[in-house]
C-alpha cells in the first residue's frame, strides 16, 4: 500500500459530555451504562410537562447562547490544553466547527438578536478558547461535526493549514425538542437502537473538539489515533426522509474505505448513527450487512447516542470520540436499553455487557437530516 | 481550476423560476434564493451534463436562514408548539436548504453548507479543496444571505468544460493562498 497522501493524527482531545468533562470521564460512563436520561430542567418554555433527555447537568446556563458557548469554549480550551503547544509555532490555524442549529434559540427568548449572534458560533468559540485560527462553521445537521473533521483533515492534507482544530456543538433545544415531538421522532422511553420495540430519538447535548497534525509534524509524542480517511455523499432524495435503497450511504463507505485504503476485512469496528428510529436503523443495519457481506462476522457495533443521545451537529465528533477511546482501550461499551435485538437489524451489536476486543480500525457513521452522509475512518495510529 | 458560469439573483426574482417545485408551500425565502440562482447556474453552465456523484455543492451564507427562524420563533410565541405547521420546523437549520437544492437538481457529490464567517473566500477555499482533494470534479457556490440578492458560481476541474463544450474562464487562483496564514514563522 503506497500513499502520496500525509497522515492525519490527532493530537489533542476534549470534550463536555453528560458524563463529564474529559474524554476519560465519557467513555467510562458509557462502560459503566450510565443512564442519564431524565426530566430536562434546562428547556423553559415547552409545553411538555415531562420533556426528557439528556443534559449536561454541571453546565448552569440555561440561556441559549451561553450554553452554546459554555459547552463548546469548555471542550475547545480543554483540547488545546491537551494539545500542549504553542499556537504561535504553526502558520496557519484552521477552527472547522460543526453545529446543526447552534444558537437559533435564542430567537426564541430575544425576537430581535441580530444575525451576528446566529451566524458567528465559530468565530466566537475561537476568542472565547484563545485561537489565533481562520474559523469555519459547518451545518449540515445530524452530519455536521463529522463533515467538519473530515474538511480539516482535507486542509491539512492539501497543505493549506499546519494545524486544524475540529468537532462539534449542541446545546438542547426548544426548537429541535418541539420538531421533533411534531415529526413523532421521539421515543418516550429514550433512545433503543436496534431494539425491536424501538420508536425514536432522545434528545441531547455536548461538545468535543480534536485538535489534528500531518504526520512528522506534531509537536510531541502524544498520539491518539490517525484520521485515515472520509467519504461524503448526498442522497438528493427528501429533506427530511432516507432513502431507503441505503445506494449513497453505500457509497459512502465505499469512498471511505477506499480514502483510507483499508478494506472491508480490514474494519473491526463500526460506531453506527443508530439514532433509534424505525427507519434510521432499519436502513443502516440493511447498508452494513450489504456493504461488508462476509466481513461483517469480525466487525462489532456500538451506538453512543443510546446513553448520551442525539447530540445534534455534534453527534459525529462524539462517534469519533467513542472510536477513539475503543482504539486505545481494546474495550468496546454496550449500547444501552438495548433489549430484543430487532431481527430485521441482525447486527452484532454489543450490548448487555461491555467486550474487551483489539480495534484496529474503526469506521464512524453520520447520516443527516436532508441527506448529508459522512463516514469517517480512524485507525491506530502508526508512524511510518 | 475554473470558473465555468456565474450567476446572480435579486431577491425579487427569485419566484420567477421555480414553478413545478416539489413542497413549494413549505419552500422558505432563504431556500428559494438558493434554488433560483441555481437554476440559472445550471442552465448556463451545462450542469446537467455532470455526473451528479461528481458534482458538490457549497451553500455559503453569512446569515443562515434567520429569517425563517424568526418566523417559525414568532409564530410559536403566538400560537404556541402545537399550533405551528410541522412542516415548517426544518427550515430553521441550513441543511434543509441544501437539502433542497440537491433533491430539486439531483446533486449527489459532497455538499457543505458553511455559515462563512469573514468572507466568501473560505467558500472558495473549501470548493478548491473538494477538487483538488479529488472528491469532486466540479463544485457550485452559492452565496444567499437574507435580504440580500444572492450568487452562484461553479468552478471545476481545469478541462471538465471544454469536454462539455461549455465556456469558462480560467481562474488563476493561487492553491493555499485563498486565505491568509494566521502566523509568520517567528512570531
Amino acid at each position: 500500500m503506497s500513499s502520496l497522501k500525509p497522515k492525519i493524527f490527532i493530537t489533542g482531545v476534549g470534550a463536555v459530555t453528560p458524563f463529564g468533562d474529559s474524554p476519560d470521564g465519557f467513555f467510562d460512563g458509557l462502560l459503566r451504562q450510565v443512564d442519564l436520561y431524565a426530566d430536562m430542567t434546562v428547556l423553559k418554555g415547552l409545553p411538555e410537562k415531562k420533556a426528557k433527555g439528556v443534559e449536561v447537568p454541571f453546565v448552569k446556563p440555561a440561556q441559549p447562547v451561553e450554553r452554546f458557548m459554555e459547552l463548546g469554549t469548555g471542550a475547545l480550551r480543554s483540547a488545546l490544553y491537551d494539545w500542549g503547544g504553542r499556537q504561535s509555532e504553526k502558520s496557519r490555524i484552521v477552527f472547522v466547527l460543526g453545529t446543526g442549529v447552534g444558537v437559533s434559540d435564542q430567537l426564541l427568548i430575544d425576537p430581535d438578536a441580530d444575525t451576528e449572534t446566529i451566524r458567528m458560533p465559530a468565530s466566537r468559540l475561537a476568542e472565547n478558547a484563545g485561537m489565533q485560527c481562520s474559523p469555519v462553521c459547518v451545518g449540515s445537521a445530524c452530519s455536521a461535526s463529522s463533515e467538519a473533521i473530515a474538511y480539516a483533515a482535507d486542509l491539512l492534507r492539501e497543505e493549506r493549514c499546519d494545524m486544524a482544530v475540529a468537532g462539534g456543538v449542541e446545546a438542547l433545544s426548544q426548537l429541535v425538542y418541539m420538531g421533533f415531538m411534531r415529526l413523532h421522532a421521539l421515543d418516550e422511553k429514550g433512545c433503543r437502537p436496534f431494539d425491536e420495540n424501538r420508536k425514536g430519538i432522545m434528545v441531547g447535548e455536548g461538545a468535543a473538539f480534536f485538535v489534528m497534525e500531518r504526520e512528522g509534524e506534531c509537536r510531541g509524542n502524544k498520539v491518539y489515533a490517525a484520521l485515515l480517511g472520509s467519504g461524503i455523499t448526498n442522497d438528493a432524495y427528501h429533506v427530511v426522509g432516507m432513502d431507503k435503497s441505503g445506494t449513497q450511504i453505500k457509497r459512502a463507505m465505499g469512498l471511505a474505505l477506499a480514502d483510507a485504503e483499508v478494506s472491508g476485512e480490514d474494519v473491526d469496528l463500526i460506531v453506527a448513527h443508530a439514532t433509534g428510529t424505525r427507519l434510521n436503523d432499519a436502513t443502516e443495519a440493511e447498508c452494513i450487512k450489504s456493504f461488508f457481506g462476509k466481513n461483517l462476522a469480525h466487525v462489532r457495533v456500538v451506538a453512543p447516542k443510546s446513553a448520551i443521545g442525539h447530540t445534534g451537529g455534534a453527534s459525529g465528533a462524539f462517534g469519533v470520540l467513542t472510536a477513539l477511546e475503543c482504539i486505545r482501550s481494546n474495550i468496546l461499551p454496550p449500547v444501552l436499553r438495548l433489549e430484543i435485538p430487532d431481527e430485521q437489524c441482525s447486527l452484532p451489536v454489543v450490548y448487555k455487557t461491555a467486550q474487551h476486543r483489539k480495534i484496529s480500525t474503526a469506521m464512524i457513521n453520520s447520516f443527516a437530516f436532508g441527506g448529508v452522509n459522512v463516514v469517517l475512518m480512524l485507525g491506530k495510529a502508526e508512524k511510518t | 481550476m475554473e470558473i465555468t458560469g456565474c450567476a446572480y439573483a435579486a431577491v425579487q426574482d427569485y419566484e420567477n423560476s421555480l414553478g413545478g417545485l416539489r413542497d413549494l408551500r413549505v419552500t422558505d425565502t432563504f431556500s428559494k434564493m438558493g434554488l433560483s440562482v441555481c437554476a440559472r447556474l445550471w442552465k448556463k453552465a451545462g450542469c446537467a451534463l455532470i455526473l451528479p456523484e461528481s458534482l458538490g455543492v457549497v451553500l455559503a451564507t453569512r446569515t443562515g436562514p434567520a429569517a425563517s427562524v424568526r418566523t417559525f420563533a414568532s409564530n410559536v410565541a403566538e400560537h404556541g408548539f402545537y399550533g405551528v405547521n410541522p412542516g415548517l420546523f426544518p427550515n430553521i437549520m441550513l441543511s434543509t436548504s441544501l437539502a433542497r437544492i440537491t433533491v430539486a437538481f439531483g446533486i449527489k457529490g459532497v455538499c457543505v453548507p458553511l455559515f462563512i464567517q469573514n468572507g466568501l473566500n473560505e467558500a472558495v477555499e473549501c470548493a478548491e479543496v473538494l477538487i483538488s482533494g479529488r472528491r469532486c470534479d466540479s463544485v457550485i457556490i452559492l452565496s444567499v444571505n437574507c435580504g440580500c440578492g444572492c450568487f452562484g458560481m461553479l468552478i471545476e476541474k481545469a478541462g471538465a468544460a471544454e469536454k462539455r463544450k461549455v465556456r469558462s474562464l480560467h481562474l488563476p487562483l493561487d492553491s493555499g493562498k485563498s486565505c491568509p496564514p494566521t502566523y509568520e514563522k517567528g512570531d
